[in-house]
């Protein structure tokens, strides 16, 4: 519940006569503006969590992927090294841990979206550009870039998260932004000011008549409905919701739309922190409420409220603190800490030049993007690239057919397939591990491979929609279930191959993990193979679900389960 | 026909990586199991006792050991010592031991003298096992089980008692998944039917006869893990008192897994699943039904247990219970019965 009372929504007597007045094509107007701006939202939510996620695959997970560490030496200035490196693996496995949490949320403040498109009557909206996106197109006013851990990376991940009052520095001016990236940056930094509601709110008041009237210029309209091509209206997130939430209030208070899609409220647990009240029959504007209310205080403790311990704000500088004390002892100690394998910025696997929207701006540097010529890396991320999408299509499917038997928790089985495919397993046994083994393959095509040693530049996954970015058709099918059960299964059909294959090119090139060496260690092969299985298996499971032969892959009869409590 | 009742209990180990990692996280990152500097990767494989942990890994390191430790066990490389109220854990170490021996209720004096102390195992099949050392408990995040937490079976599924000096198997019989296909990893059985005998039969939630077991009472379950908080950060002061960087951290890190994910209201639902684990426990009830047709073969050491005579052509009926799962020291708690028909 939210700590602090927002504005009622009450239009003044101007605005009320021309809700009142407003005709049938208006509305509809009224509805596709709310539906542009809950796709901003989505996007952005969509972009950060990836954004996290890349950062998180990029950090250092083995003692041996630092150069100096010697396994088992009995040299004792060595066995010193091998004892920092492996304190400090300890250490980055706790940044690690506290980043992929706050992931985790911002894929929940996805999952809210998708609810509140529901109501909306909208389907829901997976979309989200190619990296890098451009500062002008994003509402933080900051370029998006898939950036391995370091200063950068935490402190544009600080910014993104601070409440809006607060004058944190310019990300920019953190060590480590490669050269010619800074030149992204083309939204000059902002003085802060304190947030202010009341205002803001009266900004969105204000807007909606013009909206009404007809007055709003062209420009202006473009802003919201495409803000990737024409720029941002917007210059926070507290801000863009705030409008959101004035207009879903509105819509409903006058019967713009009638609240709907009840059923598709998803709060179901899978990992995230849905909490929400699920039966909102007659309560859509209580839900509205909640949902914006909980996305702005886990994300930046807002709305002139201290950020909380825990929130994102809280973590991110909790690990700017940390890092900062870990180079300062490096620095003192003689011994180079870098905490992140030396994973590129931007990797790419495109092979077209209109895959990624700085390549249409003028004067966007011609090194934004990093192509990745590595023959087995770019395999690896192809594979990946045809998981996500393949997880998109499933989202969709399940945030846009979402229902649930209150009573027993039975859902339709196409729904089904989707829950216990598209989170658990697809996120925690198929994105991830690809995400890390490709942050541990090299992004050239002639490194030379030395045991386990890391390679000097590693690929990244590039999380590529490979369509046109301009491309309105291509992006709407490239986020659409498919109707057929058949074409996810020769998409798993395709991914295990795709996997076995990499097992063997890595193979037969001798690439190998770092740690490869160590006891019970899951190097390139074994852990491609897994994934093969996995694929094989997820086939046969996704297929029984669809078809409802299955409704679990095990049966759970006549157990005493945990109480909320213990769950 | 009489029935040769074989009771045994123990502490096992099992550092599996847990959800919402990976299954084949190696580390342990976002799960509630961390694998620590010190320590080999984490392994989803069972180990039933500490002596073929040490066999497999070998003890810590020197900048790794605790010379105030409370018992000699957790000089072996993975093994982790308890705060001190954990006292039966910290006294008693990994291992299932056979603990009372009946025939038709009746103690038989000879055979329950001579098999107490038996040291029982769920041992590995590798035909049946991925890359694994041991039998594993196999979830893959729910590609081969559905979420339930904990539910999974153990697989392969081979159980052996040996003399309590472990110099002689006295008994082992395999049970396969797919009786047609005993080769078959659990990923490819299907459909799922096949999997249900193995399954857990019962779950309980809130078991006090396992935490009686332990050692514990449900009103120890509000101070478990803040005594265990506590004793760690004594760890790591007296760690870094003594220099040892790598191991002070690798306490932090044990210190950082149990806040997280004991958190009353956390940031996640992913709060309280190691306290959760403490009082669960599950009842597994199948047959043990390997014949001569499939590796390893039945075995029942005729001298042994003479002048009793064991029946390996008839199925045999294990009982067993498996929970008490201590996320931070990765163990949990074994009792269970053995039940074979004599000829």
């Amino acid at each position: 519940m939210s700590q602090k009372n927002l504005q009622k929504i009450q239009p003044d007597a101007e605005l009320h006569q021309m809700l009142q007045s407003s005709t049938g094509s208006k509305k509809e107007e009224f509805i596709e503006l709310i539906f542009s701006l809950l796709k901003q939202a989505s996007t952005t939510e969509h972009l950060l969590a990836m954004q996290y996620l890349f950062t998180s695959f990029s950090l250092k997970k083995y003692p041996e992927e630092f150069a100096d560490y010697i396994p088992d030496s009995t040299d004792p200035d060595e066995q010193k090294i091998n004892e920092i490196r492996m304190a400090q693996i300890e250490k980055i496995r706790r940044w690690e841990a506290n980043i992929l949490m706050v992931s985790r949320e911002e894929m929940t403040h996805l999952c809210y979206d998708m609810n509140l498109l529901a109501i909306l009557g909208k389907d829901p909206y997976m979309y989200r550009p190619n990296f890098p996106v451009p500062a002008t197109a994003f509402p933080l006013g900051k370029p998006v870039n898939l950036m391995p851990f370091g200063p950068v990376a935490l402190e544009i991940f600080r910014y993104w998260e601070k409440p809006d009052h607060l004058p944190v520095r310019d990300p920019l001016l953190a060590e480590g932004t490669p050269h010619g990236l800074k030149d992204l940056f083309t939204v000059p930094h902002k003085d802060p000011g304190q947030f202010n509601h009341p205002e803001t709110h009266d900004e969105a008041m204000g807007f909606l008549k013009q909206f009404f009237s007809n007055s709003l210029n062209q420009d202006t309209l473009a802003k919201i409905h495409d803000p990737l091509t024409n720029g941002t209206h917007f210059d926070s997130i507290e801000q863009l919701y705030t409008f959101i939430r004035a207009y879903l209030l509105i819509g409903l208070k006058y019967k713009v739309f009638e609240g709907q899609n009840m059923e598709r409220i998803v709060d179901e647990h899978y990992g995230f922190n849905i909490v929400l009240n699920p039966l909102v029959i007659g309560q859509f504007e209580n839900y509205v409420e909640e949902a914006i209310a909980q996305i702005i205080e886990e994300g930046e403790g807002v709305w002139g409220i201290p950020p909380a311990l825990g929130s994102h704000f809280w973590v991110f500088q909790t690990l700017i603190d940390s890092m900062n004390k870990e180079v300062k002892e490096a620095k003192e100690s003689g011994l180079p800490f870098e905490p992140a394998l030396p994973v590129v910025w931007n990797p790419t696997c495109a092979k077209q030049h209109d895959r990624h929207l700085i390549n249409s701006i003028p004067n966007m540097p011609s090194n934004a993007t990093y192509p990745i010529t590595n023959q087995v890396a770019i395999e690896a991320m192809e594979l990946f690239n045809e998981a996500y999408t393949t997880m998109i299509r499933m989202l969709s499917g399940f945030f846009g057919h979402y229902e649930i038997d209150q009573t027993t928790g039975i859902r339709p089985p196409q729904v089904n397939a989707y829950f216990q495919t598209a989170f658990y397993p697809f996120m925690t046994n198929v994105i991830r591990p690809l995400g890390e083994m490709i942050c541990r393959l090299p992004a050239d095509e002639n490194f030379v491979p030395d045991g386990g040693k890391v390679p000097n530049r590693c690929a990244g996954p590039d999380f590529l929609f490979d369509i046109s970015q301009f491309d309105s058709c291509g992006i709407e099918e490239a986020i659409k279930p498919y109707e057929y059960v058949n074409k996810y299964l020769t998409d798993f059909e395709s991914m295990k191959q795709r996997a076995l294959n990499l097992k063997t090119q890595c193979e037969q090139r001798g690439y190998h993990m770092a740690f490869y060496k160590q006891d019970d260690a899951r190097d390139f092969d074994v852990s491609f193979a897994y994934l093969a299985e996995n694929f094989e298996r997820i086939g046969k499971n996704f297929a029984a679900y669809w078809n409802a032969e299955m409704v679990a892959p095990i049966s759970s009869k006549g157990f005493q389960n945990y109480s909320n409590n213990f769950n | 026909m009489p029935t040769l009742s074989i009771s045994f209990d123990g502490f096992f180990q099992c550092r599996l990586a847990t959800d919402p990692d990976p299954s084949n996280e190696q580390r342990g990152i976002s799960g509630f199991t961390y694998a620590v500097a010190g320590e080999t990767l984490l392994d989803p494989s069972i180990w039933s006792q500490a002596k073929d942990i040490e066999t497999a890994y070998k003890t810590k390191a020197d900048a790794f050991k605790d010379l105030l430790r409370s018992n000699p066990q957790f000089d072996i490389k993975n093994i982790r010592e308890a705060s001190p109220d954990f006292a039966t854990y910290n006294s008693r170490g990994i291992g299932i031991q056979v603990s009372k021996v009946e025939i038709d209720g009746e103690t038989p004096p000879g055979l329950d003298q001579k098999m107490k102390g038996a040291l029982c195992r769920f041992a590995n099949r590798p035909q049946s096992n991925g890359p694994y050392k041991g039998p594993i408990f196999e979830g893959r995040n729910q590609i081969t089980s559905d979420g339930d937490p904990d539910r999974f079976t153990v697989n392969p599924f081979v159980f052996t008692i040996s003399t309590p000096d472990d110099t002689k198997l006295i008994l082992s019989r395999f049970d396969p998944l797919d009786f047609d296909k005993p080769d078959d990893q659990l990923y490819q059985v299907f459909p799922n039917t096949k999997v249900d005998r193995r399954l857990p039969y019962q779950r309980f939630a809130l078991s006090e006869d396992g935490l009686v077991q332990i050692g514990l009472t449900s009103d120890d379950l509000n101070t478990f893990f803040e005594n265990r908080m506590n004793w760690l950060k004594g760890k790591i002061v007296e760690a870094e008192a003594t220099n040892k960087l790598a191991l002070a951290e690798a306490f932090r890190s044990r210190l950082f897994g149990v806040n997280f994910f004991t958190q009353a209201t956390g940031p996640t639902v992913l709060a309280n699943r190691l306290l959760s684990r403490i009082p669960l426990r599950q009842l597994y009830k199948h047959s043990i039904r390997g014949n001569a047709s499939m590796n390893p073969l039945p075995l029942a050491d005729a001298e042994f247990f003479a002048p009793y005579q064991i029946d390996s052509e008839k199925e045999w009926e294990i009982l067993y219970y498996l929970g008490q799962y201590d996320g931070d020291l990765m163990v949990g708690w074994c009792s269970g019965t053995l039940d074979i028909p004599l000829k």
